[in-house]
């Protein structure tokens, strides 16, 4: 494994690795999430929430830029000293263990609602992180490959989506600006959480290949790219449903597909739910994938195969404890979208300002 | 020992199915639901199950239909459950009946069951019954096809033919909750002496209760059309001349190839004005006084034919008003490019002041393989 870790993911699978992180457990709930707090202006708020992220993607990556063979945990070493680095990266441990519980958890619920209800959770949750332990055991170029591969399934997932378009009447998102622009705003928030992932271009920046320019083009794309995609998603369920419908089907996209038969498929859902678990166990391998790497370069003397070990048991465990208790998992989520705030927005940003005052150490080099 | 505790990992989740399968062998599929008003508030739930029994070579099919009064639908499913063998599955209902007694108030909550558990089939089609829906589902017609498979083929031929909507469950849900858009169910009539099941027009629903007044099936055609929906077929019969030596020469038949809607919405103050033009390219499928090859004939028929169908639009906005039943979301259309006019507005009862200005434009395009 060891000889393997150095090598390097090209810059197309730089971007697939993004797509598959940011796509995940959120996409089924999206739509109803955005109708929730700026009805059906939604759609306006996560255009904003896209051009948004779309800036903090630059400053991440401008930060990534100026220390272009260490990655984000080793930056963060050298920027905030070395033993203050290593709490922050400990805390990153921690928030990106707690977004793969949040994975694991939301993940397990819906499918004990839509398909599997006498099935324990001990069972869904076990067989996620046991199949994503499976995955993230390979070197981190394996599981590019992989990610680039299961690309191929969102074809399904779009195709889908956009066969119930047929049904959608535009009159649905009219009047635009109902909402008012308080609630729109409040709904950016919506917004930015469902592209939270972002943070893996920034981790991964060091490992991949190329010129800063270029990978800026590959951070930029991917994230335009799961822009496109939510926004169609959000505004085909938008025009699907009626606006008080949407208030009572917190999955839109699958209750859409629910009401088509083909011939031979009775229920789309189903395979919908099929392919999007692959997504599922994409993102929770990332997450996985990133603890275990913040592990090893704060205890330096770690297998990477027990830290990943660990964060998976970790994950298996606190999951199976909260289980399908509602409220557990709201006060859960709630702490989990504060820390999408903190980690993947508020301290890269204060690394950032604080490598100014740090020697960029390719410069360093240079002058010595 | 890694190896063994792979293996048993394995198996583990090979395991899986046992808590959730679902086998057919142990559930009873009904195809059929129908409710009726029962006493004191209660509904009255008739399901008809098909058991198929033989196995090799001869299947016999028996067809059981079981009522029961109950609160809640689910409750009734609970009763019925208790009087048949296995335990009963409604994953593959195909067509819902209601009563028009019950149909009269909300139908709501008795759908609610459908639409929140993942099981159900939201592609069913929803129905209303002149009568009662235990009738309909007791009928016994004299071929040997399922009571399930004879209603959705009226309705499927129904739809084809452009008399209904082909709307599922789902398709209706927006509709029953959205304000400013109601809809339409087609209802079915026992019909004991010439001992069929027969379409019977489309029951005018308001909000989410019927309201007993309907289109006929004559009329529903240029209804439909009128809401800009047409099925494979588009036919209508119409009377256009009089004073002939019998009755079959004053009417012609024909068919709608094309057409084209638009529907314009002026608000003026309060008062809401809605212009509809509804261009129809024909088609002459019957009318035996032949001729039809001079353009002053042809000129002639279309102008009648359109000063009948204008008519009959206006007539068929004015029941639709009658029943308050807003079936063409005049007032979601409101709410969505007019949203000042429609803060204004009461639309409880507005539907009923929108003044409908219908214009029906028939064009002959072709007269079949005779002129």
């Amino acid at each position: 494994m060891s000889s393997q870790t150095n090598q390097k993911i090209s810059r197309r699978q730089f971007f697939f690795v993004i797509i598959q992180t940011q796509i995940g457990v959120g996409i089924l709930a999206l739509p109803f999430d955005l109708h929730h707090t700026a009805k059906q202006d939604g759609w306006i708020s996560l255009l904003i929430a896209g051009v948004l992220i779309q800036l903090l993607l630059f400053l991440l990556w401008w930060l990534a830029k100026r220390f272009p063979s260490k990655d984000y945990f080793q930056i963060q070493e050298y920027v905030l000293s070395r033993w203050f680095g290593k709490v922050t990266s400990f805390l990153y441990v921690i928030y990106f263990c707690s977004v793969g519980i949040l994975i694991v958890l939301i993940y397990s619920r819906l499918i004990s609602i839509w398909v599997l209800p006498n099935t324990p959770f001990w069972v869904l949750g076990f067989m996620m992180v046991f199949i994503c332990l499976y995955m993230v055991c390979c070197s981190l170029l394996v599981i590019a490959r992989l990610y680039m591969m299961f690309a191929a399934l969102l074809i399904i997932m779009v195709v889908f989506i956009f066969y119930s378009a047929k049904d959608s009447k535009l009159m649905y998102i009219f009047p635009v600006g109902e909402a008012g622009w308080s609630n729109i705003i409040a709904g950016i928030d919506m917004g930015i959480l469902s592209f939270l992932g972002f943070i893996v271009s920034l981790v991964l920046y060091s490992k991949t290949e190329g010129t800063a320019k270029e990978k800026l083009v590959a951070i930029q794309s991917a994230q335009a790219f799961v822009f496109t995609f939510y926004l169609a998603i959000v505004l085909i369920t938008f025009t699907f449903f009626s606006t008080q419908e949407m208030a009572l089907v917190p999955q839109p996209v699958l209750y859409m597909l629910k009401s088509y038969e083909f011939p031979i498929v009775a229920r789309i859902d189903l395979f919908f739910i099929s392919t999007w678990i692959v997504f599922v166990a994409t993102s929770l391998s990332t997450y996985l994938l990133m603890s275990s790497l913040g592990l090893t370069t704060i205890f330096k003397s770690l297998p990477t195969k027990w830290a990943t070990i660990g964060v998976a048991v970790t994950i298996f465990i606190t999951a199976t404890y909260i289980g399908y208790d509602i409220s557990k998992l709201n006060n859960f989520n709630t702490y989990v979208k504060k820390g999408g705030y903190i980690f993947s927005i508020g301290l890269p940003l204060v690394v950032l300002i604080f490598s100014f005052f740090r020697k960029s150490p390719a410069k360093e080099g240079a002058s010595s | 020992m890694i190896r063994f505790i792979i293996c048993n990992l394995c198996t583990l989740l090979i395991l899986t199915g046992c808590w959730d399968q679902r086998q057919f062998k142990n559930v009873k599929l009904t195809l059929t639901i129908g409710y009726d008003e029962g006493e004191e508030g209660e509904i009255y739930e008739t399901v008809s199950i098909p058991t198929v029994k033989g196995s090799e070579g001869i299947v016999e099919e028996t067809v059981q239909v079981l009522s029961s009064d109950a609160r809640t639908p689910l409750d009734a499913r609970d009763k019925i459950d208790q009087m048949i063998s296995e335990s009963f599955n409604p994953s593959k209902v195909k067509v819902v009946l209601i009563g028009d007694e019950l149909a009269k108030s909300d139908i709501y909550p008795l759908l609610d069951n459908f639409y929140r558990n993942p099981n159900s089939n939201l592609n069913a089609q929803l129905t209303i019954v002149e009568g009662t829906a235990k009738e309909a589902i007791n009928f016994n017609s004299t071929g040997d096809t399922k009571i399930s498979e004879y209603i959705s083929g009226i309705l499927k031929g129904a739809s084809s033919a452009t008399h209904a909507h082909a709307d599922n469950m789902q398709m209706l849900w927006g509709e029953l909750i959205e304000e400013g858009e109601d809809f339409t169910l087609p209802l079915l009539k026992v019909d004991e002496e010439s001992d069929v099941i027969k379409f019977n027009g489309l029951g005018l629903m308001r909000e989410d209760y019927y309201t007993g007044i309907k289109i006929s099936p004559e009329q529903s055609t240029l209804f439909l059309l009128m809401e800009g929906n047409k099925g494979n077929v588009a036919r209508m019969t119409r009377k256009v001349l009089d004073d002939q030596p019998t009755p079959i020469l004053e009417y012609i038949t024909f068919q709608v190839l094309d057409f084209d809607r638009k529907m314009k919405i002026r608000p003026e103050g309060k008062e809401v004005n809605v212009d509809m033009a509804l261009n129809l390219d024909i088609h002459v499928t019957e009318y035996p006084h032949d001729h039809l090859v001079d353009e002053k004939i042809i000129e002639d028929l279309n102008n009648d034919l359109s000063n009948i169908l204008t008519e009959e639009a206006s007539e068929i906005f004015s029941i639709t008003q009658e029943a308050n039943s807003d079936v063409f979301s005049i007032g979601r259309m409101l709410k969505a490019y007019h949203p000042d006019v429609w803060k204004e507005l009461d639309w409880a009862e507005g539907y009923k002041d929108v003044t409908f200005n219908p214009k029906v434009e028939v064009t002959i395009q072709n007269h079949g393989i005779i002129n």
